[in-house]
């Protein structure tokens, strides 16, 4: 398993290299100048000296190559650069942000397992059934929610009305100003878990060793429990891998929302403002946690699941 | 090994017969899922009839009647250039359904056939396949949108082709998962020892068995995909105006929610109702496909 | 088993969310008292908080050199630091800042400023006349790649220290401690505007040293408000400075919460979270017409006016006066503004926004004449219309939502609309390099008129300058180079609008509105001020929290 991991681990480094460089051409590929992003547009205050100055001062006149050679070997060396825009290490921006992102993210995944799971597993033992029905059409009305939209009417009724939650802002370690943007980044996830879950379990179910259990007596609930549900795991855990990724890139609209200092904010602003550096920096970091997660999801699969472990 | 024989025979059964039982099990009933499937033919219908429907002109600004709430002339109120938001919901409904639409079935195809290679194969072809899927994953799908756009220019077509690059690895990775789970099992193996070709093993044995997810991750796409279209027409990315899409609608009205909440309301509970039809028939088409019920 | 385990980690996680939901309640729901005071009644009272939404995202950067003088940044380091003087955007006028007095040469090329005694930075040490030439050198030192640098271009020496031929910037002397003179190559109608910004203002040499690249996110300054911390995206302290030279300010603290979303500034505003904010185009109408919030607005005319500009380098229709006229003529800029705006614009007469010192009142302005639009149009030969590509971005006042209301009025005398929508930085680099035909926009912020008209119809300023429409008139050239030099005011005035006249004649924009700036806040904020350059430029010093109005 060990040697797996680092096979796997080796194996990433391409894809790594691959996303930087196409996110390097990408940004050089959009029109709008990075150094003129700097100036004042709309006083039209802007010198094309000092625009020239800048550009050769941050090395933005050398060839392509040159610059995105010079980017990899000081990330070699764990330097990301320096953001265009706010003139910091790159690296201590992101260090700022990721706790934010990453303590929504879990607990929006951790809301989205728990209520999709077990929904899921509901509706898949009492098919058919009106709680079923209930459970599909709900979950399935989390997934056809806009997040905004239902950010906004968490923060409508927490904040405006029950004067509950605090409608925007953050504070570290405390937990009140994550629990909205959480909710409505998990909800969404929690429907796709809980199809997921359902239509799982009901293959599962249907399985000739399923039935065999069931003529061997066992009772219902160490079926589910064990049988099922450990069957069922690997396309769940595959889900959940792929939803993390969506998390984090999802994380964007709720912490717009929720004047939350993320990641996903801090990307988007960086496009916008063609701040080159920490669109790397912020990819490279969506990228890292993506390719783990995805490892750790395949060896839990094959954890899970020894069949899969006989292919490799 | 003679087992083998058995169970592949057993899958024969499985896959043609309790599909019948199913139809002939099913009565129309008249449930809450089944209500909103109407609804949603019904909007359909009508985004596709809009100009028998409506006699307005969905571009057309009337500045003396700016973000009129609903009334019998104006049915879900005006926006703020004072257009009908009813003709603007069923003209743009077809821009939003079409996008969708092709954006799904793109990525259900490209998708599922990189899935069941990448599944099947394994090897160089599976790592290679999966490396492509782990770059458009770790990637802002914005980023990819912009570029894409701002290279190519601001047009439906391009706008279809910067959604569905972002949509097919989900697709893929799921089938994927469940092929490589399917090829074990005992009736694919059989199909094998039978002498299927490789294509008939693909298509006809293991594609059948995902049918169920796709249809699950399809329609939960068209309600992403919808959603997305929204997210870059605020970066002036998406249907250009002033036509409009559900999406683009949404998200101008969002500014005016407080001033004139039916703005994007109507557009909203639509998109919305749309979205939650298409994934309640997909619940039912999987009952539908599934050759296991 | 396992679902049992799974019920209850679902019960338990609700659980803990009820329990934190309630644990969250700390802002009690307070009733609001009923008399809603004008802005300045009463004895201004020391102390309270004062939390102001911050609309335009993080600043990104306090040191005030690194990053251009907008709104986002200006907002808080015109608090931080001190500039030599302060602009008084309602009067008109340039008050004493770190400089007690200053002097104007004959020529008008040698300013002398006399700096206040006891002006302490906030680390202590007293300000001097040194510390003004190092940070002037600082700011135009290449190595930091400030933007604002080329503001200093008219500072003699600059071409020799910024080449690196000369060790100091020759141009800035230090007279004695406490004076400090500056001479510039040609008079300069705008030389005291820059040294009223805060990117001239003196910054201590020892903390920028220690603290390097972090200087930015820990500014020193020797302004009303010291910094006090900064959560990323999130939000700004500041807190008051004992030690400011002219008297502490009345605030405690000076909270900027960052909130982008405009439907979260309103949740946050309705829910008392936020003193006060800046409006936008859509919320303008709704809070005019509710009782509760009319009379706790502040309005005024901000210097930018919102205009189509016109590419005279591009070959089209738009090359002929007669049809740049007819457009002027051919839409109805009062109703769009009524309607689609909400009421929240001025309509534009000519270059020129009401607010600025020298406005001209009796400006030509085209008024709404399809008739005459129509007119011109057949005499320019276009009397079976064409189309016009107009690039844009999706701003709500000066992007699509303008454009669109525009087309319906053109359509009306002929001419076709072809949207291109594209995101500002795109708009922004289009601009510079003159690669659009038309283009939605806004231009302005400067507080004296000929900067104003020079920055974009004066033929020096083409492209990224200013001039993005390639506008050219020597005429009016010559009238703005002798606007620009005069040490008369009245003649600079009387200059600008003849300048001003030729170029509304000669129609390179279609001009369509000055934006109605307006800040909503609650009935304990006191002493907010109408500041026509930015509504958000608040002088602090001058606002106060009325606790009795709170309660």
């Amino acid at each position: 398993m060990i040697q797996y991991t680092l096979k796997r681990l080796l194996e990433t480094i391409p894809i790594w290299v691959a996303i930087t460089l196409i996110v390097f051409l990408l940004m050089n590929f959009i029109p709008g100048d990075p150094v003129m992003q700097l100036m004042d547009a709309r006083s039209g205050a802007i010198d094309e000296q000092v625009v020239e100055q800048i550009r050769e001062e941050w090395g933005l006149n050398d060839p392509l190559y040159m610059q995105y050679l010079n980017f990899l070997t000081n990330l070699v060396q764990g330097d990301l650069g320096t953001s265009f825009q706010s003139r910091m290490e790159v690296t201590s921006v992101l260090l700022e942000r990721i706790p934010v992102t990453i303590q929504v993210t879990l607990l929006g995944l951790f809301f989205a397992i728990v209520i999709g799971v077990t929904a899921g597993i509901i509706s898949a033992m009492k098919r058919g059934n009106w709680l079923d029905t209930f459970v599909s059409t709900f979950s399935i009305a989390g997934v056809s929610l806009p997040a905004f939209f239902l950010g906004l009417l968490l923060m409508y009724i927490f904040s405006v009305k029950l004067n509950w939650l605090p409608a925007s802002g953050y504070k570290l370690g405390e937990v009140k100003f994550l629990i909205l943007p959480a909710i409505t980044l998990g909800l969404s996830v929690s429907g796709i878990i809980a199809r997921i879950t359902r239509s799982s379990m009901i293959d599962v179910l249907k399985m000739d060793y399923m039935v065999t259990s069931y003529a061997k007596g066992l009772s219902k609930y160490r079926i589910l429990g064990i049988h099922a549900m450990k069957n069922a795991l690997s396309p769940i855990l595959t889900i959940i891998g792929v939803q993390l990724g969506l998390l984090l890139s999802g994380a964007v609209i709720t912490e717009t929302i929720f004047g939350l200092p993320g990641i996903g904010r801090l990307l988007i602003d960086g496009i916008l403002q063609r701040d080159i550096p920490v669109v790397q920096g912020c990819v490279i970091f969506i990228s890292t946690v993506f390719l783990v997660v995805n490892l750790l999801t395949d060896i839990c699969c094959r954890l899970v699941d020894p069949r899969i472990r006989s292919e490799h | 090994m003679v087992k083998l024989e058995t169970s592949s025979g057993n899958l024969e059964v499985q896959s043609t017969q309790p599909l019948q039982k199913v139809k002939a099990r099913r009565k129309f009933k008249i449930s809450l899922s089944n209500v909103l499937i109407g609804l949603t033919m019904v909007i359909f219908a009508t985004v596709l009839c809009a100009p028998l429907i409506t006699s307005y002109n969905p571009n057309e600004n009337d500045l003396t009647s700016v973000l009129q709430a609903p009334s019998a002339a104006h049915l879900m109120g005006t926006d703020h250039l004072g257009r009908d938001i009813f003709t603007r919901v069923l003209f743009g409904g077809q821009k939003s359904l079409l996008i969708a639409l092709l954006v799904q079935g793109i990525a259900v195809s490209v998708g599922a056939l990189l899935g069941l290679i990448a599944g099947y194969i394994g090897g160089r072809t599976d790592k290679f396949i999966m490396a492509l899927t782990n770059i458009i994953f770790s990637f802002p799908g914005i980023l990819f949108a912009i570029a894409i756009m701002a290279a190519l220019g601001t047009s439906v077509f391009n706008l279809i082709l910067a959604l569905s690059l972002v949509s097919w690895p989900e697709m893929c990775r799921l089938v994927r998962s469940q092929t490589m789970a399917l090829k074990e099992r005992e009736f694919v193996e059989g199909g094998y020892a039978l002498g299927a070709s490789v294509y008939r093993i693909l298509f006809k044995y293991i594609l059948p068995n995902c049918y169920g997810n796709i249809v699950v991750i399809a329609t939960l796409g068209m309600a992403g995909t919808m959603l997305a279209e929204a997210s870059l027409s605020f970066l002036g990315l998406g249907v250009q105006p002033p036509d409009a899409s559900w999406g683009s609608m949404v998200n101008t009205g969002k500014d005016y929610l407080y001033q004139a909440p039916w703005y994007v309301f109507s557009p909203g509970i639509v998109m919305f109702i749309t979205i939650l039809g298409i994934n309640l028939m997909g619940d039912k088409l999987r009952d539908y496909f599934d050759p296991k019920m | 088993m396992k679902l049992r385990k799974l019920s209850i980690l679902l019960l338990i996680s609700m659980f803990t969310l009820v329990l934190a939901a309630c644990s969250g309640g700390e802002t009690g729901s307070s009733s609001k008292s009923s008399n809603s005071q004008s802005t300045n009644n009463g004895e201004p009272q020391s102390g309270g908080t004062l939390t102001r939404a911050h609309i335009y995202g993080d600043p990104q950067n306090l040191d005030p050199i690194i990053r251009s003088h907008g709104t986002a940044t200006s907002m808080i380091t015109w608090n931080i630091f001190e500039p030599l003087v302060r602009y008084d955007a309602e009067k008109g006028e340039y008050l004493p800042g770190n400089a007690e007095s200053w002097e104007n040469n004959e020529e008008g090329t040698v300013y002398t400023f006399k700096l206040k005694q006891g002006v302490k930075f906030h680390n202590g040490r007293e300000v001097k006349a040194e510390d003004f030439k190092y940070s002037l050198e600082r700011l135009v030192n290449p190595e930091n790649a400030s933007p604002n640098a080329g503001n200093l271009q008219m500072v003699v020496g600059y071409e020799e220290y910024t080449s690196g031929s000369a060790s100091e910037l020759t141009g800035v002397k230090v007279v004695d401690d406490y004076t400090l003179e500056i001479t510039i190559s040609a008079p300069n109608n705008t030389f005291l505007s820059i040294m009223s910004l805060p990117y001239t203002a003196a910054v201590p040499k020892e903390v920028v040293e220690e603290l390097g690249d972090e200087f930015g996110s820990k500014p020193v300054g020797a302004g009303p408000f010291k910094f006090s911390s900064w959560v990323r995206d999130s939000e700004i302290v500041l807190e008051k400075y004992e030690d400011y030279f002219a008297g502490a300010p009345y605030l405690d603290t000076v909270v900027y919460k960052i909130l982008t979303d405009q439907a979260a500034r309103d949740t946050a505003f309705s829910s008392e979270q936020i003193d006060m904010m800046i409006l936008g185009d859509a919320q303008y109408a709704q809070y005019k017409s509710n009782t509760q919030y009319a009379e706790l607005m502040i309005e005024v005319p901000e210097l930018f006016i919102r205009n189509l500009r016109f590419n005279l380098e591009k070959e089209g229709p738009w090359q002929d006066v007669k049809v740049r006229q007819a457009i002027n003529y051919a839409i109805d800029r009062e109703t769009i503004i009524a309607t689609v705006l909400g009421g929240k614009a001025y309509p534009a007469k000519g270059i020129l926004p009401t607010s600025i010192k020298g406005y001209n009142e009796e400006v030509f302005s085209y008024p709404y004449d399809p008739e005459k639009a129509k007119e011109l149009l057949k005499e320019a030969g276009y009397e079976n219309g064409f189309t016009l590509p107009i690039l844009t971005t999706s701003h709500s006042a000066f992007g699509v939502t303008a454009v669109e209301a525009m087309s319906g009025y053109l359509e009306e005398v002929g001419i076709k609309i072809e949207i291109e929508q594209v995101d500002m930085a795109t708009l922004a680099d289009r601009a510079s390099s003159g690669d659009f035909d038309t283009m939605m926009y806004s231009n302005g912020g400067m507080t004296n008129l000929v900067e104003f008209i020079s920055k974009y119809f004066h033929s020096d300023n083409f492209g990224a300058t200013g001039n993005t429409g390639y506008y050219k008139n020597e005429e009016v050239d010559a009238l703005l180079d002798k606007a620009l030099t005069t040490t008369d005011e009245n003649e600079m005035i009387e200059l600008s609008r003849q300048a001003e006249a030729i170029v509304v004649e000669e129609a390179p924009m279609w001009f369509f509105n000055y934006n109605k700036a307006v800040i909503v806040h609650q009935p304990w904020v006191k002493g907010l001020q109408p500041v026509p350059t930015d509504i958000d430029y608040q002088d602090l010093r001058k606002v106060w929290i009325d606790e009795s109005a709170k309660n």
